[in-house]
C-alpha cells in the first residue's frame, strides 16, 4: 500500500520549509554532521583499519601508544586502535538513542494523542500518570531499571524509553486540542468519518511537525544518555565497542593517555552537536512562529 | 391541508442552551422548519443570531456540553435525529445529510490529497449502501466516483486532480471540491454554511448557480445558511429570517421579498442596496444583537423596533400565518397587501 507510507506532513509548507530549511547554514551543517554519524553507524565497522580490534583482539605489545600515521588516534590499555573502536562504536550509540526515541516517541504519541482526542477522565488518568513519570529524573530511573534488568542493549534502551515516553505525551496532547478543532476535523465529521478515523487520518498527521522536530532534538540527548548509561557501567558491555564505555575506561588514564579518551568524547559531541543543530533548524523551518 | 408524507425535514421547537462561564445563554429558542424535497431555504439572520447552531444541530454536530437541548425535535422523513444513537447517527452523515461548512480554506484536510479525502467519504457512505459505488474492488470505485463528482463541480481534468493537495486549489475549486464532497453520498439533505460569504463574486454567482443545479438534479432539500438578502433572492425557493435564536418570519421568497411584515426583515432588506436604491437611503440596522444570558422575556427584536409597544416586551409573538405559506412573529406586522 503506497498511499499509507507516504510521510503524512503539511503539504502546503514543505516546499517553503524546505527552503527555508536551506538558507540557514547552521541546520545545514547539522544535517551534513548527522549524515556523517549515521554514515558512521551503517559502514562504520566496514571503515574501521584493524576490524580485528573491534571484534575484540588485542595487540598488548602496542599499549598506549600515541596518534601516528598507523593509529590516528592512538591506541588504548590494550593496544586496540582507538579510531576503529571509535568508528564501530556509532553503531551502538546511533541505534540505542534511535530505538529511544522512536519508542518513547510511538508510546507518547499516542497516549497523548488518546488523552487530548478523547478528553474526560482518560485525559485525566493519562495526564497524571505522566506528570508521574516527569518527577522521576531520566538517568535516574534508566540507572535503576537497567540495573534491575542487568546490563545489555535491549534492557538499556528499554530502561530509557521508559522514561522518554512523557515528554512526547504532553506534547501531542497540547497539539491534538488544538487540532482536534480545526474545521477540518468538523468538515470530516459531518461527513460521517467514525471517531478513531478522525483521529488518525484528520487529527494526528496534522501534529507531526513538532514530533519530528523534537525527535531530532531528542536523539542527541538519547545518545549523550546512552553514553551515559555505558560510562556508568551499565549499558553494552565490552567487548562491543561504545562511546561511553570507552570514556569510563580511559578516565583512569588521564590526563597521560589523554588520546585514549578524545576520539570517543569527540564522536559524541559531534553527534550530539550535529542533532540538535538539525532539531534547530527543523523547528524554524517547520514552525517559523517561533521556538519553544 | 396536513400532508400525508413526513417532510424531508422537520425541525420543531428546537431549544439550545450554552452553558457560558457567565451562565446558560439561550442560543435557540424553538425553531421550527419544514423543508421537502427539491426547495433551497435561505436561513438569513445578522451573526450571532444562530443560523451556524440551527445547521450543525441537524447532523448533531454541535458538542454537547457545553451545548443543551432543552426541548425539540428535528426529524428527518419522520425519524427524530435527537433520539438516534452516537452510531445510527453517523450513519446518516454524508450519506443522507450532506453538509457544507462556513470556511472553504480550511475545511479540507491540508494533509491528504483531494481524491483520498473524497474517495474517504464515498466509502464511508457506501458501508451504508453499497449501491452507492459502481462494480470492482471498493477503493477503484469510490475514486471513479470521486472523479465523476469533481468532473460534475466543474472541474477540470478531474482524474488527474485527484492527486492534487488542497493548497494547489483556490478558495472557488476548494469550495467545488466541498460540494462534491457534500454530495458524493448521495444525500437527500444538503446544508450549506455560507457557502459563497468567502468567495469572490463572480465565483459566487457560479457556486450558487451550480448548488442550484444539483439540487434540482437530485430532488435534494437545501438549507442555504447566509447573511446576505442578494443570495437568498437569487438562489432560494423559500426564506426563514433569524433574529436572536428564532425564526421571525418565513415563507416563499417571492412572497417574504415582496411583502415583508417582520420589522426586522424589512431592516434587513433596506440595508442591501438595489439597482435603484436612491443614494442616501441606503439604512443600517441601530443596536445590535441583545445578550443571549439576559434576553428580554418578551420579543427579542424589541429593544431595537421602532414600532415596540410595551405588549411586545411582555409576551413573544408566536409564528401567525399570513396566507400563501407566510408566516411572522410580530404582534404589530406590516399587513401584506395580498392580490
Amino acid at each position: 500500500m503506497t498511499a499509507g507510507t507516504r510521510l503524512p506532513r503539511p503539504a502546503a509548507r514543505r516546499p517553503r520549509a524546505l527552503r527555508r530549511f536551506g538558507r540557514n547554514r547552521l541546520s545545514l551543517l547539522g544535517a551534513g554532521l548527522v549524515a556523517l554519524v549515521l554514515a558512521l553507524a551503517l559502514f562504520g565497522p566496514l571503515l574501521a583499519p584493524y576490524p580485528a580490534h573491534v571484534a575484540g583482539g588485542i595487540d598488548t605489545a602496542a599499549r598506549f601508544q600515541p596518534p601516528s600515521a598507523a593509529h590516528p588516534f592512538g591506541t588504548n590499555e590494550l593496544g586496540q586502535d582507538v579510531l576503529s573502536l571509535t568508528l564501530a562504536g556509532a553503531r551502538v550509540s546511533v541505534l540505542a538513542g534511535f530505538s529511544v526515541v522512536l519508542i518513547g516517541g510511538t508510546t507518547g504519541t499516542l497516549i497523548g494523542g488518546i488523552a487530548g482526542f478523547l478528553g474526560g477522565w482518560i485525559d485525566e488518568i493519562l495526564m497524571r500518570l505522566t506528570d508521574l513519570m516527569l518527577i522521576v529524573p531520566n538517568l535516574i530511573l534508566a540507572m535503576t531499571v537497567a540495573a534491575v534488568l542487568g546490563p545489555g542493549f535491549q534492557n538499556m534502551v528499554l530502561a530509557l524509553a521508559l522514561g522518554w515516553w512523557p515528554g512526547y505525551a504532553r506534547l501531542l496532547r497540547g497539539e491534538v486540542l488544538a487540532a482536534r478543532e480545526r474545521p477540518h476535523v468538523t468538515a470530516a465529521r459531518a461527513m460521517g468519518a467514525s471517531q478513531a478515523r478522525v483521529l488518525v487520518r484528520h487529527i494526528l498527521p496534522n501534529c507531526v511537525s513538532p514530533v519530528i522536530v523534537k525527535m531530532s532534538l531528542d536523539m542527541g540527548f538519547a545518545i549523550l544518555m546512552v553514553a551515559g548509561l555505558g560510562f556508568i557501567g551499565i549499558g553494552v558491555r565490552p567487548p562491543v565497542p561504545e562511546w561511553g564505555t570507552m570514556l569510563a575506561t580511559a578516565r583512569a588514564y588521564m590526563p597521560d593517555m589523554w588520546w585514549v579518551a578524545m576520539a570517543p568524547g569527540l564522536a559524541i559531541f559531534v553527534a550530539v552537536f550535529g542533532f540538535n543543530l538539525l532539531g534547530d533548524g527543523l523547528r524554524d523551518s517547520l514552525d517559523p512562529r517561533g521556538g519553544r | 391541508m396536513p400532508p400525508l408524507m413526513p417532510p424531508l425535514l422537520e425541525i420543531r421547537d428546537l431549544h439550545l442552551t450554552m452553558a457560558t462561564r457567565d451562565g446558560p445563554a439561550q442560543v435557540l429558542t424553538g425553531v421550527a422548519l419544514r423543508i421537502a424535497r427539491g426547495e433551497i431555504w435561505g436561513l438569513v439572520g445578522e451573526s450571532g443570531c444562530g443560523k451556524t447552531l440551527t445547521g450543525l444541530s441537524v447532523p448533531r454536530l454541535v458538542p454537547c456540553p457545553p451545548a443543551h437541548y432543552p426541548a425539540g425535535e428535528v426529524r428527518l422523513d419522520g425519524e427524530d435525529l435527537m433520539a438516534l444513537s452516537e452510531r445510527r447517527m453517523r450513519a446518516l452523515r454524508g450519506r443522507r445529510i450532506g453538509m457544507i461548512l462556513q470556511d472553504p480554506a480550511t475545511s479540507l484536510n491540508p494533509t491528504m490529497r483531494i481524491g483520498d479525502q473524497l474517495a474517504d467519504v464515498a466509502l464511508a457512505a457506501a458501508r451504508h449502501d453499497p449501491a452507492l459505488l459502481g462494480p470492482g474492488p471498493a477503493r477503484t470505485a469510490a475514486r471513479a466516483l470521486a472523479a465523476t463528482m469533481l468532473d460534475r463541480v466543474g472541474i477540470a481534468s478531474a482524474r488527474q486532480r485527484l492527486s492534487a493537495w488542497p493548497h494547489e486549489f483556490s478558495g472557488g475549486m476548494r469550495q467545488r471540491v466541498l460540494i462534491a464532497m457534500a454530495l458524493i453520498g448521495a444525500p437527500d439533505l444538503l446544508i450549506a454554511d455560507e457557502p459563497t460569504s468567502a468567495l469572490d463574486v463572480p465565483v459566487q454567482a457560479q457556486i450558487l448557480a451550480l448548488m442550484q443545479g444539483m439540487a434540482a438534479d437530485r430532488g435534494l432539500g437545501m438549507i442555504l445558511i447566509t447573511h446576505s438578502m442578494g443570495v437568498v433572492a437569487r438562489a432560494c425557493s423559500h426564506v426563514a429570517v433569524m433574529y436572536a435564536g428564532s425564526i421571525v418570519e418565513t415563507g416563499p421568497v417571492v412572497e417574504v421579498l415582496d411583502r415583508p411584515a417582520h420589522p426586522y426583515t424589512r431592516a434587513l432588506m433596506a440595508a442591501v442596496p438595489g439597482r435603484h436604491t436612491p443614494r442616501g437611503t441606503l439604512r443600517a440596522l441601530p443596536g445590535t444583537v441583545p445578550d443571549l444570558l439576559a434576553a428580554p422575556p418578551g420579543c427579542r427584536f424589541a429593544p431595537r423596533c421602532p414600532r415596540a409597544t410595551p405588549a411586545c416586551r411582555a409576551a413573544r409573538p408566536p409564528l401567525r400565518p399570513l396566507g400563501a405559506g407566510h408566516a411572522v412573529a410580530c404582534a404589530h406586522p406590516d399587513a401584506p397587501a395580498h392580490g
